[in-house]
């Protein structure tokens, strides 16, 4: 009946032997097939459930005429060489009301197994997972069966244990408390299955080992960051070296984005801006300032003509009022004078009153010449990306594809950087983890060891490379255009924000990449390397 | 294999009734190394027990399959064929997390070439093992130096491995290889890397320890110093027990071993 099969694809119920033991016992076939096959007469029970996805799986129906008790012993059919055997658990005796079983998921169950599920529809049954070891045994398992719903053990009677070839055997040692009046069974299984492994000549079961093998657990992180951080300083000069590879491949990048961004900006800036608000507000302060101007400009013009004939050969200067030669103010302010100076002058001298009119005129002129200034600012923008070549045209597409190529390249050679380091580091640190394992290290914390000593040289990197490829960028942008570049900085700011946080991402994730095939090698190591005496 | 049947053991006659007095049973063992196509028998079916408590010295030449049974005992390799129980659990049938709780608490390393983390102190290296054992950090430090007190290195707690001398570093190696009060100590040639003297102080160090916490002791050596500190002495030779000596019968031929037998234990 019992059968020895690559994976347990159903499993079947059998009868009791001895309905007088108190459990039934489930032999499960192993089969190759889907489909649930009746493995002999007799078979009062069948497969009611059928995990596709965890082909080790089944839940069993026991006839509950048939199992009236409430222990239950298995016969576990076992995968042969297979990493997880499971058993079916179920309760015997029937109620109509049956009750749900969900407090059994939560229970700390004291298994050598894992529980990992209870069906919903048949709450009485229970799939238990072995550990690996017990892939050894195709045979009996002891089951013991003590809990109950409301603390009560519906255990009646010792439980069975029968033996690969047939034999049985008592175990006494299952306490009997009050009998439970209510439809709920097993609470928690002690499936001891170190007991398997004891098994004498005549197949009976060994009683358990004094000692359990309880599994490590722990993976303790500060530690691993402490030995990363002190690895790191003690190479420091290779993580220097793997970092500066980081550095530099991540400045170019960035740079490379911090670039695009400030150039999308300017060119967004210098095609939109003057169909903008703001800009409509300029035009129209230019407007109110022309219409100041103008009457003021106007009179002063007026008492120039009428002062210029008398005072002509008086030759007075203007530049006591002005406070600088009139030559230069107007090539300062880009317009000219409203008359000549020297009749303005001559009319100033005439009547003081005009002195306050051309000083006010004066400053109005140098108001218009600011605002006319900033409402050229983008088409002199769209100039200077047109000489120096930056202006959106059709050709900045094939550069862009070369641009990437290069950033891919130059990411490439950080990564092969990195895995290079990295491989190094573990070679030279063989026998150290080799220690580590033979202190109790699990693979898990030497792959973090690892990964985190990437990591450390990953965000230095790639923070320094940020801000190196920023500095450049914005140093180049802000030679070649000036205060032009920033005119819209709120938007361009954001997009070089994004910029940086993509190239932390790909700094540390490069670093993490280039960090994992040689933890895994280190892991995988074996801590016999550790006794390894090199010459 | 008449021979490895009449290995002598205090328990063996009452073997069935108590397990438990062995540390460590290795049961017809036999390993296969593969070599391209060629198959080295390593060991070629060992049997033997070691009681709790005793200090056991492994001797052999090399190449006799003395590591590779080391090795076996320590769990850092599985048999071919046959069980090795240690503390009746059967390494084989372990899994790696299994194992990693057992190489933890149940067993103590020692090794030829100290093997301490270089980037960590003296009481950092011993503090390891406890904080793979789940210990808080300042049990841990109390603890560990509390057994570097014992080895006499309480005033260089703080001292990196390469700010010691051998001697100081195997005995930091001790220390932490008694970190988690292990039930044995696998001592690959304690002595190997380190001058007459120091091995001498070593060794008293490991018979000591081996007295006060009655911990059981299992040394692969060449040294013949060893020899007058162990309990038993197993032999190898390819790949088969040899002979197993008590010290008793031992003593009669110290001065042979002493003098000029020296030469075959190479």
């Amino acid at each position: 009946m019992i059968g020895i099969a690559a994976r347990v694809e159903s499993c079947y119920v059998e009868p009791a032997l001895g309905k007088k033991f108190g459990g039934g016992e489930i032999v499960g076939s192993c089969l190759g097939g889907n489909r649930p096959q009746v493995a002999g007469p007799g078979l009062a029970d069948h497969l009611i459930h059928h995990r596709r996805s965890q082909p080790l799986a089944a839940v069993l129906e026991v006839d509950p005429e048939v199992h009236n008790a409430n222990g239950a012993v298995l016969r576990l059919v076992a995968g042969h060489q297979h990493r997880h055997v499971y058993l079916v658990v179920l309760r015997q005796k029937s109620h109509p009301f049956f009750r749900p079983f969900d407090h059994l998921v939560e229970q700390e169950l004291r298994l050598v197994g894992r529980l990992i599920a209870v069906h919903p529809f048949f709450p009485q049954g229970a799939l238990l997972q072995l550990p690996r070891r017990a892939k050894f045994i195709a045979g009996a398992v002891d089951v013991q069966v003590e809990g109950g719903f409301d603390g009560a053990v519906n255990v009646d009677q010792p439980v069975q244990v029968t033996g690969a070839d047939g034999a049985d055997f008592h175990h006494p040692s299952i306490p009997r408390r009050r009998p439970c009046h209510m439809p709920i069974a097993v609470q928690s299984f002690i499936v001891s299955s170190t007991a398997l492994t004891n098994r004498n000549g005549n197949g009976m079961l060994a009683p358990a080992p004094p000692h359990e093998v309880p599994r490590q657990v722990s993976l303790p992180l500060g530690k691993a960051v402490e030995i990363a951080y002190k690895n790191i300083r003690l190479r420091l000069g290779r993580s220097l070296l793997v970092t500066s590879g980081i550095v530099l491949a991540l400045a170019f990048l960035m740079s490379i984005l911090a670039n695009r961004a400030t150039l999308d900006g300017m060119r967004h800036w210098a095609r939109w801006a003057p169909a903008s608000a703001r800009f409509d507000r300029l035009r129209d302060q230019r407007a109110a300032l022309e219409d100041r101007m103008r009457p003021r400009e106007a009179r002063l013009r007026l008492a120039a003509r009428r002062a210029g004939e008398s005072a002509r050969n008086q030759s007075p200067d203007l530049r006591p009022l002005l406070g600088q030669d009139p030559a230069e103010l107007q090539k300062e302010l880009g317009i000219p004078l409203p008359a000549p100076p020297s009749d303005l002058a001559a009319a100033v001298a005439h009547n003081v009153s005009l002195a306050d009119d051309l000083r006010q005129w004066v400053a109005d002129a140098r108001d218009l010449k600011r605002l006319r200034e900033e409402l050229t600012a983008p088409e002199r923008l769209g100039a200077l990306l047109q000489t120096h070549g930056d202006a959106d045209t059709g050709q900045s597409a094939a550069r862009r594809t070369q641009t990437r190529w290069l950033v891919a390249l130059a990411l490439l050679v950080a990564f092969v950087g990195i895995l290079n380091a990295m491989l190094m580091s573990v070679t030279e640190r063989f026998r150290e983890i080799g220690t580590m394992k033979c202190l109790g290290a699990l693979d898990e914390f030497i792959i973090k060891l690892f990964l985190l000593e990437s990591l450390f040289q990953g965000i230095v990197g790639a923070a320094f490379g940020v801000v190196i490829g920023l500095a450049l960028s914005l140093l180049a942008t802000l030679l070649s255009y000036g205060t032009l570049a920033f005119q819209d900085f709120g938007a361009t700011g954001l997009d070089i924000l994004g910029g940086a946080g993509i190239c932390l991402g790909v700094g540390i994730g490069l670093t993490i990449a280039g960090a994992l095939y040689p933890a895994w090698q280190a892991a995988r190591m074996q801590p016999i390397e550790a006794m390894r005496v090199e010459a | 294999m008449t021979r490895q049947q009449e290995i002598p053991g205090p328990a063996q006659a009452d073997a069935n009734s108590e397990l438990a007095e062995y540390i460590v049973r290795a049961i017809d063992v036999k390993r296969v190394y593969r070599m391209g196509d060629e198959e080295v028998h390593a060991l070629k079916g060992v049997t033997l027990s070691i009681n709790r408590g005793e200090y056991i010295s492994i001797m052999g030449p090399s190449g006799s399959g003395k590591s590779t049974l080391f090795n076996m005992i320590g769990g850092l390799d599985k048999p071919t064929e046959g069980k090795v129980y240690i503390d009746e659990v059967d390494i084989a049938q372990l899994d790696s997390y299994e194992l990693a709780w057992m190489r933890c608490r149940k067993i103590g390393y020692i090794f030829q070439t100290f093997n301490l983390i270089p980037v960590m102190t003296a009481l950092e290296n011993v503090m390891l093992p406890m904080i793979f054992a789940g210990l808080g950090t300042s049990d841990a430090q109390d603890r560990a130096a509390e057994i570097l007190k014992r080895v006499e290195l309480g005033h260089r707690l703080m001292n990196k491995p390469s700010e010691m001398s051998g001697g100081q570093q195997q005995r930091v190696a001790i220390a932490r290889a008694f970190a988690n009060d292990p039930a044995i100590i696998l001592a690959d040639e304690p002595t190997g890397n380190l001058d007459l003297q120091t091995g001498k102080l070593i060794i008293d160090l490991l018979h000591g320890l081996n007295r006060e916490k009655g911990v059981t002791i299992i040394s692969a050596t060449h040294d013949h110093k060893m020899l007058s500190v162990s309990d038993r002495i197993i032999w190898i030779r390819d790949g088969r027990v040899d002979k197993i000596q008590k010290r008793a019968e031992l003593k009669i031929a110290e001065g042979t071993i002493e003098g000029e037998g020296g030469e075959d234990l190479r």
